[in-house]
């Protein structure tokens, strides 16, 4: 049987299992069991555990209390004195094919070696003969690639995770783990399997247990491995290493019921800082945003005796993923996935003799979208943070954002771009970075996803210099989703994120030179958030969104609701039913036709008479809508009024596994005539996963974006809207010119008074902005230069131009900058 | 900020904000849990536990708007475990594991749910989360709680074990 035919045997099955799970019976039982079970007292063993907490807390706060003044001296740390290097250009960057999908690297830099563990060296990820690969980072460096490439490889178990380094014995241990089971450590000699010398890249030893994260305490000589489902292990590195393994089959279990992920060791106060990462599903406390302290004075190699006592957890952000101790000011970097932040923990007052500061709210620093790993430049006094979901290297200032100082972490931290775009070493989501400072070289992998290593240089974009960081548009913490502007009366309506209403903006005082007035002058209450924006019809002054989980569009009044007159915001918003789950609706103001996608599968589309049903005349709002096949995943459409025709991008269901887009004829198919609904005029062929399309009637150009669900470079596609429509489809068959644009790109928005096309990169934290005059239907010499691009907050998914004062709003990811504007180009 | 989060849960403002959330979230989730756990009680069970425990969290999510992602997380890895603490149980009452659905019972395609019943748990969430839902294996990952490697190596394992499997019966 082949793959596709085994995958679609197999959705069959999926969905006819998915129809019989939960009736309404069993809906309404399984709901009301969860409340009459939230409201039963607690039980009193959960009693006592909370009077001791409260207890033990007071007591905090009374021994804290008077302490007023906080002289930090952090024992035995001390600055490296500068050393003497070339300096990289600061946009340099090469790239290494590794043998399969990576997990987090380490470096031996006396050897001038990088470990990174290859946890998938086949595509089918059937073997337990997976690798390690070595690289020489003495000629993979950013100011030389010459030597980038896989030296050697060295043979471990299953799924091999992280690498821990001690430089004492020069001992590699890799860490596996495999979530069926199965998890082991592996021991190498680094001085006999290293960059240069490759004979002896056999284990010397294997060790029990396993983990997903690991650590080297030189101090005490212990290993220490995060396993997510059971705990810390400690291992005497003294007794098993790359010389002596006599020890390699005692283990010692530290207690961690959080789901350690991530460690790091404090060297001067002897404290591991282990991030946990999974909720605890069973106790209900909802962990996932923690991280314990343990003193590794009393449980390490040689010491076991505090292994078994509870230790002390701080909490940070959502979803922690990872963490980074600044030896030379203690600070502790904890990276919060869900909220683009990085938390700094007071490593001076929360260690493992002093934990006066760990009940405190520790200061956070805004990074990107996803933010994952994190390491530490000892040189440059900068932690590098690099978020998988926007593509960037955020730059921390160890000196100004450290716990002590804060000073430093009240601003957004300057960023540059992560990843390279470029085809073949196109690194999607790079997640984890390993440092070497002395080469101001930054080694960026995705683990668990592209084959891909690369050296970036991190000279131009640090602590210190910021001449290569990105110049972002000025940004507000505004948190909308989508956007629709109307320019008569200069109003952005933009849905918001997490409450139900759409925000009123005046764009008369929201713009590039005046932020200050980027608050709503008005509210419209809407039944849920996320409402999708719509079209705008200047002849009946409405605004049409659609409420996606109720399957109905809403029509707003603009005469009454906008940004001079906000008196018809709170009255009643009249609606009509379509299908479920309908998307953003566009408008062919000549046919008075409105056209949206929905359905469950978004492979629908409604066709709607807008003439008898809007904001001024609700007589024909009881209409059965047009409905239109089209292929799953049609999420936005594009209207050429010229042609009268609509073209449906479908993105596929899963995403990304779509090519076509279909091509309808509004001729046949509008608000007053269903007949040509039944047959769509076209279906061409574009890219993969097409999710967005601008059509530039002046040019007679259709912009089609093809996302590639991020995992390869964005592109457009040039389709020639003359020959290629409603009624003509000569043009329909062929392939199409494209041009290359930024990370996952998605919405896309024409402004026709400038010739230029506006489209949000999903995957980066950039809008691309393609000049139509050099790039269209007969002229696309220039698609291949055609391109620039407006660096913006993370992952943003909403756009909307104003072309009367040439303003563009993007709606990004990123709480903290989540509206902004920039000026349009000219 | 601990002494709130830890106080006994009561009715109140959450539930009005939860309810409606759950109601619709349902479905979904009780269809996860059924194929990821075999059946559709311990299923319902399942889905309580998530529930229970997204409610008593209620108020530490920030974004509202991510609700539905974190119950899917929540409930797809209570699903995962479910398995273990029943077997963890079992083995301590001396009960054996008898509950994996026969392939007797009537459904579309015998042979498939046959050898989809030999699957281990996290092999069954990434395909019911990979080709019933669409997500990505990144997505799949965080839902599972593991890294996006395991998520493809579960994939990956379970497809070949398909492959066997139905070899075997067809």
């Amino acid at each position: 049987m082949s793959p596709e035919a085994l995958e679609e045997r197999l959705r069959a099955y999926l969905d006819d299992r998915s129809r019989h799970g939960g009736d309404a019976r069993t809906v309404n039982r399984t709901v009301a069991a969860v409340f009459e079970r939230g409201s039963r007292p607690m039980p009193l063993r959960n009693r006592r555990v909370f009077v001791v907490v409260a207890i033990a807390l007071a007591a905090a706060v009374v021994v804290a209390a008077p302490i007023t003044v906080f002289e930090y001296i952090h024992a035995n740390h001390t600055t490296p004195a500068p050393a003497a290097r070339p300096t990289p250009s600061p946009t340099a960057r090469f790239s290494v094919q590794l043998s399969g999908s990576p997990g987090v690297p380490a470096v031996n830099p006396s050897t001038d070696t990088l470990y990174v563990p290859i946890q998938c060296p086949t595509s089918a990820c059937n073997t337990t003969d997976d690798v390690v690969d070595l690289i020489n980072t003495a000629t993979c460096k950013a100011a030389n690639g010459s030597g980038c490439r896989v030296v050697a490889q060295a043979a471990v178990g299953m799924s091999p995770q992280a690498v821990a380094i001690d430089q004492t014995t020069d001992t590699i241990y890799v860490a596996t783990y495999d979530f069926n089971g199965g998890e082991s450590t592996w021991v190498f000699s680094g001085a006999r399997c290293n960059a240069k010398h490759t004979t002896g890249c056999q284990s010397v030893a294997t060790i029990d247990v396993g983990g997903v994260g690991a650590v080297f305490n030189p101090n005490t000589r212990t290993l220490y491995v995060a396993d997510p489902q059971g705990g810390i292990h400690v291992i005497n590195g003294a007794t098993c290493n790359a010389k002596i393994t006599s020890g390699c089959g005692n283990t010692e279990l530290l207690a961690d019921n959080y789901g350690p992920r991530a460690l790091d060791v404090d060297r001067a106060t002897d404290t591991i800082y282990a991030v946990n990462n999974n909720a605890n599903l069973y106790d209900g406390s909802g962990t996932g945003h923690t991280v314990s302290v343990i003193d590794g004075a009393t449980c390490n190699g040689s010491d076991t005796s505090g292994c078994d006592a509870a230790s002390p957890t701080v909490t940070v952000g959502s979803n922690d993923q990872w963490d980074a101790v600044d030896q030379e000011t203690g600070a502790v970097y904890v990276s919060n996935y869900d909220d683009g932040t990085v938390a700094v923990i007071d490593g001076a007052r929360c260690n493992a003799t002093n934990t006066s500061g760990c009940a405190g709210t520790p200061a956070v620093v805004r990074t990107g979208a996803g933010v994952s790993g994190l390491a530490v430049d000892d040189i440059l006094h900068t932690v590098f943070a690099v978020s998988q979901n926007d593509d960037t290297l955020s730059a921390i200032n160890t000196r100004s954002c450290n716990g002590i100082a804060t000073s430093g972490c009240e601003n957004l931290a300057p960023s540059e771009q992560a990843g390279s775009d470029d085809g073949a070493s196109f690194n999607a989501f790079p997640n984890y970075v390993t440092l070497v400072p002395q080469t101001d070289t930054a080694y960026l992998v995705s683990v668990g996803g592209t084959n891909v290593l690369e050296a970036v240089s991190v000279s131009g974009c640090n602590a210190t210099d910021a001449r290569s960081c990105r110049s972002d548009a000025p940004a507000v913490a505004q948190h909308e989703f989508e956007a629709s502007i109307d320019p008569a009366t200069n109003t952005i309506y933009a849905s918001n994120y997490g409450l139900a209403e759409i925000d009123v903006f005046n764009g008369a005082t929201c713009k590039v030179a005046g932020l200050s007035g980027c608050s709503p002058v008005g509210v419209i209450p809407m039944p849920d958030p996320m409402t999708a924006m719509g079209a705008i019809d200047d002849a009946t002054h409405t605004l049409y969104v659609a409420e996606s989980f109720r399957a109905s569009v809403a029509m707003i009044n603009t005469a009454t609701c906008n940004a001079t007159d906000t008196t018809g915001c709170f009255g009643k918003v009249r609606t009509i039913k379509v299908g479920a789950e309908p998307g953003s609706p566009v408008l062919n103001s000549h046919t008075k036709t409105l056209y949206l996608p929905y359905g469950t599968e978004a492979d629908e589309i409604a066709v709607l008479n807008a003439a008898t049903c809007n904001a001024e005349d609700v007589s024909g709002c009881g209409q059965k809508p047009g409905t239109v096949n089209v292929g799953p995943g049609t999420h936005s459409l594009g209207v050429s009024v010229k042609t009268d025709t609509i073209y449906a991008p479908s993105a596929g269901v899963p995403f990304a596994s779509g090519t076509t887009m279909s091509v309808i004829n509004g001729d046949t198919c509008n608000g007053t005539d269903h007949a040509g609904c039944g047959k769509v005029a076209a279906t061409v062929t574009v890219g993969i996963g097409p999710d967005g399309v601008a059509v530039d009637d002046a040019t007679n150009t259709v912009y089609v974006t093809n996302s590639q669900g991020g995992s390869a470079p964005g592109t457009v596609s040039i389709i020639n809207g003359a020959t290629c429509n409603g009624h003509t489809v000569t043009s329909c068959a062929g392939t199409f010119p494209t041009a290359e644009v930024g990370r996952a790109p998605q919405l896309a928005v024409a402004d026709t008074s400038t010739d230029s096309v506006y489209i949000v990169d999903n995957g980066g934290a950039a809008v691309s902005v393609l000049n139509g005059a050099n790039c269209n239907a007969t002229s696309t010499s220039g698609c291949g230069t055609a391109t620039t691009q407006q660096a913006v907050g993370g992952q943003p998914t909403g756009l909307a131009v104003n072309p009367d004062t040439d303003t563009v709003y993007v709606m990004t990811f990123l709480v903290s900058a989540s509206l902004s504007i920039f000026a349009g180009q000219r | 900020m601990l002494m709130a989060s830890m106080a006994i849960v009561e009715e109140g403002s959450s539930r009005t904000e939860a309810d409606p959330v759950f109601r619709l979230a349902a479905p979904r989730l009780l269809a996860i849990a059924a194929i990821i756990v075999g059946n559709s009680a311990d299923a319902e069970d399942v889905v309580q536990n998530a529930m229970f425990a997204a409610w008593r969290a209620w108020d530490r999510l920030r974004d509202p708007a991510r609700r539905d992602a974190w119950l899917t997380r929540i409930c797809v890895r209570e699903s995962v475990n479910y398995g273990k603490t029943l077997r963890a149980r079992w083995m301590h009452e001396g009960v054996i594991d008898d509950r994996m659905p026969s392939p007797s019972q009537t459904h579309a395609d015998p042979a498939l749910h046959a050898a989809f019943a030999v699957l281990s748990r996290q092999q069954r969430a990434v395909i019911v989360l990979h080709y019933l839902y669409g997500y990505t294996l990144d997505e799949c990952s965080e839902y599972m709680g593991c890294r996006p490697g395991s998520a493809r190596q579960h994939l990956a394992r379970a497809l070949s074990r398909l492959r066997e499997n139905l070899n075997d019966v067809t």
